[in-house]
């Protein structure tokens, strides 16, 4: 096993990931605080306890190439889809019962998607034969069911029953899943492998070894409906190969054959806002069967300076051409033989593909009548005979460039979306995991919770901790100016600098130095950020702090009846370089309560438009004192926070409560 | 086990709701009509055979994804409900996945496709 990837666990005991990395050759990462951290450092595989969302989506997110679901049966060996896993690949183990319940071949194409920006047909069309492997795999596979014979009710509700009975049994909901793709230039291949009996491609006799199971080379041929799905998989993959004693299905794609989407969109769209050389390059098809009219048509549009150019006579001919090679742009005659252009028109729109293909219709016929049924069978504009040349290359280019920008404006917007929430995610993962909190809380004997809401789809506001082993903890939360995209990128730029200086992190005034010299020349003038940062002195009872600007901390005790406020004046990081910070120190006995928070709580104004006062704030922390843990405190602030705010708050919101020597029940996020 | 649960106790994925007229039945499914989801497919063949009518009209517009064993459950409520002396019609979304899977199988021979 190549060291290039290294394995991080998620909700897995660490040890178990230890015997797991040694078993398998591959190293441990033991460095970080949390998981997200770790996976920033390089590709790893995600070792994962539970199954969720969450974990799937952590698991097939760069810089992350996969993810195994681990379960209390022992440690797997090394599944072989994994052992040369390239640098572009990714890869996905789980058990039969966690693949029947979730989206996994959306969710692994999803992912695909993000990565190489494909087009959604193209994900789509992915998606369509992935759902069809794994199918097969578990149901065939890995829970031993034959395949249909005849698809008739009766034999379906024992074939379901039959599912739903082994779906109760360990024995076969605990065989795995497997998936890997990998990618180059220009193909893409996916491999879905299981751990069921399996059959013999060819024993001795040359016939099926296992009844268990058919062939998928017998579902290829067969036309039953059973053998649907691998049709589908045959109609929508360049290359299918069954292997390993049918335990593996390999499928190649091209990643370059496929309708415009979101790649290819966007260099349309470049091209568009340039002279748009492209246009010229337009594919269009003429279809006549005069073939005067046609040379017409054909002079014209090359004079015009078209240059690439096909034709059909009839119907049949044209609806030939464009499946072989899709056209931008159709100019279509009505009365032809073998297939009117009426009909051509209606085939052509109930193909997805060609639902904004430009088609212009000639007509001869100047009437009211034509020219509806013309726009009921799909035709995007009319050009009458006899054909004027201007008349024709002015709606020629007007549709060609309709058809381009919208193609271009559809791939642009699924991009950015695509890429918003990926950064979300990553915005996400910038927290404390719960695993990282439960165990840095259990060390230092106290309880942190928080919780953090982005007010747009991005925020400026993260919290977090850090810690040195044996000796102190630190909390801090920091809030940009304004929120969304630019601030979103700050938070990772400022998270990345929190890592780097970690050697001053126990002085609470040089942490922040520290980092107001780094991230003030990063950052553009008018951005900057709040930031309170404090360290839990466990053998002085004190909590020592520096702040830049940040909302006054709150603190009290446990079972106390007020919480007070603390200075937390201060430059706020990223406006002068040479601004200085001091520490400030507050009582922290056992059972002392800090409490910290972004200025969204203090700033969001109630239906009257009134702000939630300092003093109205301390009171309602004061009524959390009863809450000896720390996620129950967090929780009665922010529910009394929405009991006063009008909806939606306009600012990121950001809570933190840290108590000494509460019970570690930490909360990550989102109470 | 309880309605809306499937046998591994998650969430299942797809749901229907059968609309019963005088004259037909319609069938409404959203969501993601898969393999998974048998035993909610069980369902809707249950309830669609109690309903009366002669006409039977499945709408797959608001269905997000649909695979082959999707696809088989059309071809048996079509069945089933031809030995009711009973019609079936599909509604389809103009695109997206199920359109694209719908043409693959050239599913319009099969079933009468209703825009």
């Amino acid at each position: 096993m190549s060291s290039r990837l290294r394995l991080c666990g998620e909700g897995v005991a660490s040890g178990l990931v230890a015997r797991l990395a040694a078993l398998w050759g591959m190293p441990e990462d033991n460095t970080g605080e949390n998981t997200a951290e770790k996976t920033a450092s390089g590709p790893h595989i995600l070792v994962f306890g539970e199954i969720s969302e969450d974990n799937l989506h952590r698991a097939l997110s760069p810089p992350c190439q996969g993810g195994m679901e681990l379960k209390d049966d022992g440690l797997p060996p090394l599944p072989p889809l994994l052992s040369d896993l390239p640098e572009n690949g990714l890869f996905l183990s789980l058990t039969s019962a966690s693949a029947f319940s979730y989206n996994v071949a959306g969710r692994v194409c999803e992912a695909l998607g993000r990565r190489l920006s494909l087009a959604d047909r193209r994900r789509q069309d992915m998606e369509t034969v992935l759902q069809e492997a794994v199918a097969n795999a578990l149901i065939h596979g890995n829970l031993g069911i034959q395949s249909l014979e005849s698809l008739d009710a009766r034999g379906f509700v024992r074939y379901s029953q039959l599912l739903s009975r082994r779906l109760l049994f360990d024995e076969y909901t605990s065989r795995r899943l497997h998936i890997r793709v990998t990618w180059d230039d220009d193909t893409i291949e996916i491999t879905v492998a299981d751990e069921g009996l399996g059959y013999d491609i060819q024993d001795e006799s040359g016939e099926d070894a296992s009844p268990e199971r058919e062939s998928p080379e017998d579902i290829l041929k067969s036309d039953r409906p059973s053998g649907r799905g691998m049709a589908i998989i045959r109609s929508l993959t360049g290359h299918v190969e069954a292997s390993d004693h049918g335990h593996r299905l390999a499928m190649r794609f091209s990643r370059t054959e496929a309708a415009p989407g979101s790649q290819e969109g966007a260099e349309r769209l470049r091209d568009r806002l340039s002279v748009s050389p492209g246009m010229m390059d337009s594919r269009i098809l003429v279809v006549d069967d005069d073939a005067v009219v046609i040379d017409l048509i054909v002079s014209y549009l090359t004079a015009a300076g078209f240059r690439n150019l096909d034709t059909a006579s009839d119907g049949q001919e044209a609806m030939e051409k464009v499946m072989q090679s899709p056209p931008d742009l159709v100019v279509l005659d009505i009365v032809m033989p073998r297939m009117d252009g009426y009909e051509v028109a209606r085939n052509l729109r109930r193909i997805p593909e060609f639902h904004d293909l430009p088609i212009l219709v000639e007509t001869g016929y100047d009437n009211a009548e034509d020219r509806k049924k013309a726009f009921d069978s799909g035709a995007t504009d009319l050009v009458i005979k006899p054909i004027q040349k201007a008349e024709l290359v002015a709606r020629v280019m007007v549709h060609l460039e309709n058809h381009h920008l919208i193609q271009g404006l559809r791939g642009y917007h699924d991009r950015v979306e695509s890429e918003l929430a990926f950064a979300r995610q990553m915005q996400r993962d910038l927290l404390p995991s719960r695993e990282f909190l439960e165990r840095v809380c259990q060390r230092h004997d106290v309880g942190v919770a928080g919780y953090f809401e982005p007010s747009s789809e991005l925020g400026g506001d993260f919290w977090g901790v850090v810690e040195s082993r044996d000796e102190w903890l630190g909390v801090y939360v920091v809030d940009f100016t304004g929120h969304g995209v630019m601030s979103a990128l700050n938070t990772f730029r400022l998270h990345a600098l929190l890592s780097e200086i970690r050697d001053h992190a126990a002085d609470p005034a040089a942490y922040l130095t520290a980092l107001n010299q780094r991230l003030t020349p990063l950052l553009p003038t008018g951005q900057f950020a709040t930031m309170v940062y404090g360290v839990v002195d466990a053998e002085k009872d004190l909590f020592t702090y520096a702040a830049a600007g940040a909302p006054s901390p709150l603190f009290g005790q446990v079972g106390g009846k007020e919480m007070e406020f603390t200075d937390a004046s201060g430059v706020p990081l990223g406006i002068d370089a040479a601004s200085q910070y001091r520490n400030r120190s507050i009582p922290l006995p056992p059972g002392g309560v800090v409490f910290l928070y972004s200025d969204a709580l203090i700033e969001s104004a109630d239906a009257s438009g009134a702000m939630m006062e300092d003093a109205a704030l301390a009171e309602l922390a004061s009524r959390q004192l009863d809450a000896a843990e720390p996620a129950a405190f967090v929780k009665g602030v922010i529910d009394g926070f929405y009991g006063h705010a009008a909806l939606p708050v306009t600012d990121d919101l950001t809570a933190v409560c840290l108590i000494r020597g509460s019970p570690p029940l930490p909360v990550g996020e989102g109470i | 086990m309880h309605p809306g649960a499937n046998c591994l106790g998650g969430k299942n994925q797809v749901e229907f709701t059968v609309s019963d007229k005088e004259d037909e039945a319609e069938v409404k499914i959203t969501g993601r009509l898969t393999f998974a989801e048998h035993e909610q497919c069980r369902r809707i063949m249950a309830e669609l055979g109690e309903s009366s009518g002669n006409r039977q009209v499945v709408d797959l517009r608001e269905v997000e994804f649909i695979d082959s064993a999707g696809l088989g459950l059309l071809l048996l409520l079509r069945e089933n409900a031809e030995k009711q002396s009973r019609s079936v019609v599909l509604r389809v979304p103009a695109e997206g996945q199920v359109r694209r899977m719908l043409d693959i199988a050239r599913f319009q021979d099969l079933i009468p496709i209703e825009n």
